[in-house]
């Protein structure tokens, strides 16, 4: 193997693996390598719950295997598609004539006991008439069905690789967290662990003021490939006594600050909560205006993420803007402004969410000169006429507010994102043919460059829908 | 030159095969004899067909069925082709092996099947010994043939094609080449496979004592041509046929497969040694222990972990190991199952960015293989591993237990006398809160 070949292959792996949730990319990574460099036939599990994540999944693999040269057909079995395992058979050896790997995409949980008992009778007849990769699109439960009832095919399988997500992935956004910025590649961070677990081994141990950033370090490593629960096991049970032995209170603060943003992304809101009202104690202990006002911000984001909007909205106004504004910290003013218009929003006071964004927020940001934020401002405006079917005010929003100034930062994937946007409008006031020629000839090919696989598929949902719509037979769309 | 394993990770992982069993003379053959505690297996087994390996004397009896029992993936196969080494010879056996998965649908499997296919193995390995019947050790065989089978009405139109295809003719080969069609209907034809059962059932005892008198024929030319004594025959794959399979072929079948007076081995999944209604049948008492890496008294096994070791750097070089640590965690954590070995290996040569495997990658995979049993294990199923772990007793086999052993997380030491759990297992919550509410 060329080494040449093996690093562009890598490098593709793991810029493919960027398009897919953080807490996957190594399996998602571990997948692409097997498929690439394992024997030519294979039985693999893939586990995923969530159809438009698993499409984003599966057509992230066929990207670099067609790099690699390697032609991957799909097959979706439901019971409309396929009688039993032997017309299923009978296509798998179709295909394998001219594909090297094949997606066997269970739907509606067509794979129930008796076809796998059917599969298994016939496991090692399909090596030999199928001879090429077969990975098998299961749910969680269809896995288990397999591993218990069918125990020889499990006994068979070349890999499971798990894409479970919880429940299934919203169409409508859910809270959006930024990763801090890390422009190390994957390998280099992995590689990087596997240093600071030399450093940590060492013995005799290393005092606890040099080993303390060791976990630091290793902790924002992990949650930054998505490994949250090894991170915050690290900031719990390693970083945190230590630091509260050493009596470091600011650093036990940081880190109580650190362990809550880990459990607020895994959606463990209440959890977030009793480690925040600690970390709240010492900001108030010290008296740290700024530290005290970014974690009670902290406190109301978790309440709104439990719906409890009244509340989080009285604390962002009556303990957390004050504090901004006496500090005259406008940028913290003007973001907590749009978390209070977010909050309406969510509550369906569109007028009122309205009025904050175009008094509150939109000044700020222009003060500033920040044209980024008040774009984004403008598009949240947008979204809200939109909601109240004004939208011939939205559209215009979204044409001379919003795209010149993406255009002008040269943000491509903002601008297609506003072109998903302006597609919605069209599709809203019935201009589909119009809608239709933005998502297909702009919007979605720009995403698919950029690698947005999520957004990408969300519009191509959208697109679905204006074609029904259209009552238009589907064309060719971007691979 | 002499063999030299993979120094590269991607070659590794291109190379990895779970299912394949080591031909005898493959350079990668590891001797696990000591390291199994398995020195008497081979003696024991040569003793149930009344040979005696320390004097070689060999008294066989007129027929022996004998099952040999282990854990799947653990190499039963591979030590069995090297035991056919020590059985054959001119005072001994001709060893004729007979793998069901190559020649018939080991899913759907009959005695009658079975049978077929030991009779085209026996042929063709006579044939290739330069051994000739006469006509009259052919013609009971060919007679049931041309009586029951190419004249069977539910048959014609199948007989019909095949007298259409190629000229079977007569003799050695012409038999070979009609078992073949026979065993390849059995494999693959849907629309014939059940009614050449019935047709063998309904004249198996014809056909039973055709072929034994064959087998008695091709003995007594084996013993004049100086080549063996008797025929040994070694049926492998039947270890891996499925549950309702298993117990038709060696619980509601055995008497058919007793029928055949000759030697005969079958490979069986371990848990069929704790079926009730197995006993009495068919010499049920022998079978290939696991690798042990500890005695019962957990002290280490020393040759346990060596041989593991050649086993996995016949696999992958040493270079391609950070250190001695990543060789022996991943050692450990295959509880001296070969399969589970390779299985850990593998997900390394996945996980590991470079061509280097270190212990943060050994200990990921680790975490991966456990994964895959917390799918299926129940807050049960965690409770009796760790109660068996901690009394260090054998305490049944009830249907949950030959599960456990079945789907490898529950594994079997020594002679059967103690068990494990898999050593992954132990690292899953489900068993550390089971370990908690026992203490």
């Amino acid at each position: 193997m060329k080494t040449a070949d093996v690093f562009r292959f890598d490098h593709r792996r793991h810029l493919a693996a960027t398009a897919v949730r953080p807490e996957h990319h190594a399996d998602f990574n571990r997948l692409v390598k097997v498929l690439r460099y394992g024997s030519r036939f294979q039985f693999l599990l893939a586990e995923c719950n969530d159809d438009l994540y698993r499409d984003l999944l599966i057509a992230k693999l066929n990207d670099v295997l067609a790099e690699e040269g390697m032609q991957a057909a799909r097959l979706n079995v439901s019971r409309q598609t396929y009688s039993n395992f032997a017309a299923l058979e009978t296509e798998m050896r179709r295909l394998a004539a001219d594909h090297q790997a094949l997606h066997i995409v269970d739907q509606h949980h067509w794979f129930d006991a008796e076809q796998l008992e059917a599969f298994n009778i016939r496991r090692e007849a399909v090596a030999q008439v199928v001879p090429i990769r077969l990975i098998f699109w299961l749910a969680t439960d269809t896995i288990k069905l397999l591993a218990l009832q069918a125990t020889d095919l499990w006994t068979w399988r070349g890999g499971v690789f798990s894409f479970a997500t919880q429940g299934h992935m919203e169409i409508s956004e859910p809270p959006q967290f930024m990763n801090d910025i890390d422009n190390r590649t994957q390998a280099q961070r992995s590689k990087r662990i596997a240093e600071l677990h030399s450093y940590l081994n060492m013995q005799p141990p290393l005092p606890d003021d040099l080993i303390l950033p060791l976990f630091d370090e290793l902790a924002g490593l992990l949650k930054s490939l998505g490994d949250f629960d090894e991170a915050l096991r690290i900031r719990r049970e390693d970083a945190l006594p230590r630091y509260r032995k050493m009596g470091d209170e600011h650093a036990v603060a940081t880190s109580l600050a650190n362990i809550a943003d880990i459990l607020t992304r895994q959606g463990k809101y209440e959890e977030a909560l009793n480690i925040q009202k600690e970390e709240l104690s010492i900001h108030q202990k010290f008296n740290d205006h700024s530290a005290l006002a970014r974690c009670l911000g902290n406190i109301a984001t978790n309440y709104s993420y439990l719906k409890l909007f009244d509340f989080a909205q009285s604390m962002f106004q009556k303990q957390v803007l004050p504090i901004f504004q006496e500090l005259k910290d406008d940028r913290s003013i003007a973001v907590t402004q749009g978390k209070i218009a977010q909050i309406l929003c969510e509550k369906g006071q569109l007028t009122e969410a309205l009025q904050v964004l175009q008094k509150d927020v939109l000044p700020i940001f222009r003060k500033l000169s920040d044209i980024n934020s008040v774009a984004i401002t403008y598009g949240q405006i947008a979204d809200i006429f939109c909601a109240q079917g004004q939208f011939s005010e939205a559209m215009h929003i979204r044409q001379e507010q919003e795209l010149p100034v993406y255009r002008k930062l040269g943000d491509a994937h903002l601008v297609a994102i506003t072109q998903g946007d302006i597609a919605a409008i069209l599709q809203a006031t019935g201009q589909y043919a119009e809608a239709a020629h933005i998502l297909e000839d702009e919007a979605i090919p720009a995403l698919l460059k950029i690698g947005d696989e999520r957004s990408m598929a969300i519009l191509r949902t959208r697109l679905e829908e204006i074609r029904q719509a259209m009552e238009l037979p589907r064309t060719e769309e971007p691979a | 030159m002499s063999y030299q394993p993979p120094d590269n990770i991607l070659e590794v992982l291109q190379k990895i095969e779970y299912e394949e069993a080591l031909a005898a003379d493959d350079p990668r053959f590891v001797d696990t004899t000591v390291a199994r505690g398995s020195q008497k297996t081979l003696y024991r087994l040569a003793r149930k067909f009344s040979l005696d390996l320390s004097d070689g004397r060999f008294t066989p009896p007129l027929q022996k069925h004998v099952l040999f029992f282990g854990h799947v993936g653990i190499g039963k196969t591979t030590e069995l082709r090297h035991y056919a080494k020590e059985l054959n010879g001119r005072e001994r056996f001709l060893v004729v092996e007979v793998d069901i998965a190559l020649m018939l649908d080991r899913n759907n499997i009959k005695y009658a099947d079975t049978l077929m296919a030991m009779a085209q193995e026996l042929l063709k390995t006579l044939t290739l010994h330069n051994i000739s019947l006469g006509s009259e050790a052919l013609s009971e065989l060919e007679h049931w043939f041309s009586q029951r089978v190419l004249s069977s009405e539910n048959l014609r139109q199948f007989t019909g094609e095949i007298k259409a295809g190629a000229e079977v003719g007569g003799g050695i080969p012409g038999l070979i080449k009609l078992f073949a069609v026979f065993t390849s209907s059995f494999k693959t034809n849907k629309t014939y496979k059940e009614e050449l059962r019935t047709v063998i059932r309904n004249s198996f005892s014809e056909f039973v004592a055709a072929f034994n008198y064959l087998l008695r024929q091709a003995e007594e030319s084996l013993v004049k041509a100086n080549i063996a004594k008797r025929v040994l025959f070694i049926i492998d794959g039947t270890d891996k046929l499925r549950g309702e399979d298993t117990r038709d072929f060696f619980v509601h079948d055995a008497e058919q497969l007793l029928a055949i007076e000759g030697h005969v081995i079958y490979t069986a999944p371990l848990n069929l040694k704790y079926e009730d209604n197995l006993a009495g049948k068919l010499d049920a008492d022998l079978w290939l222990p696991m690798i042990k890496l500890t005695d019962r008294d957990n002290h280490i096994w020393r040759p346990g972990w060596e041989a593991m070791r050649k086993i996995l750097l016949y696999r992958a070089a040493q270079t391609l190991f950070a250190s001695d640590a990543e060789i022996n965690r991943l050692i450990e954590y295959s509880g001296g199952h070969p399969r589970e070995m390779l299985r850990l290996l593998k997900l390394c040569c996945e996980l590991a960015e470079d061509d280097l495997i270190d212990i943060q990658t050994v200990d990921t995979a680790i975490k991966l293989l456990a994964s895959d049993y917390r799918r299926f294990l129940e807050p049960e199923d965690y409770k009796l591993l760790v109660e068996i772990d901690q009394n260090n007793l054998h305490i049944g086999n009830d249907k949950r237990t030959r599960d456990l052993l079945y789907r490898l997380a529950l594994l079997e030491y020594n002679d059967g006398s103690w068990r494990r759990s898999h050593p992954v297992i132990r690292s899953l919550e489900g068993y550390i809160a089971a370990v908690n509410a026992i203490t």
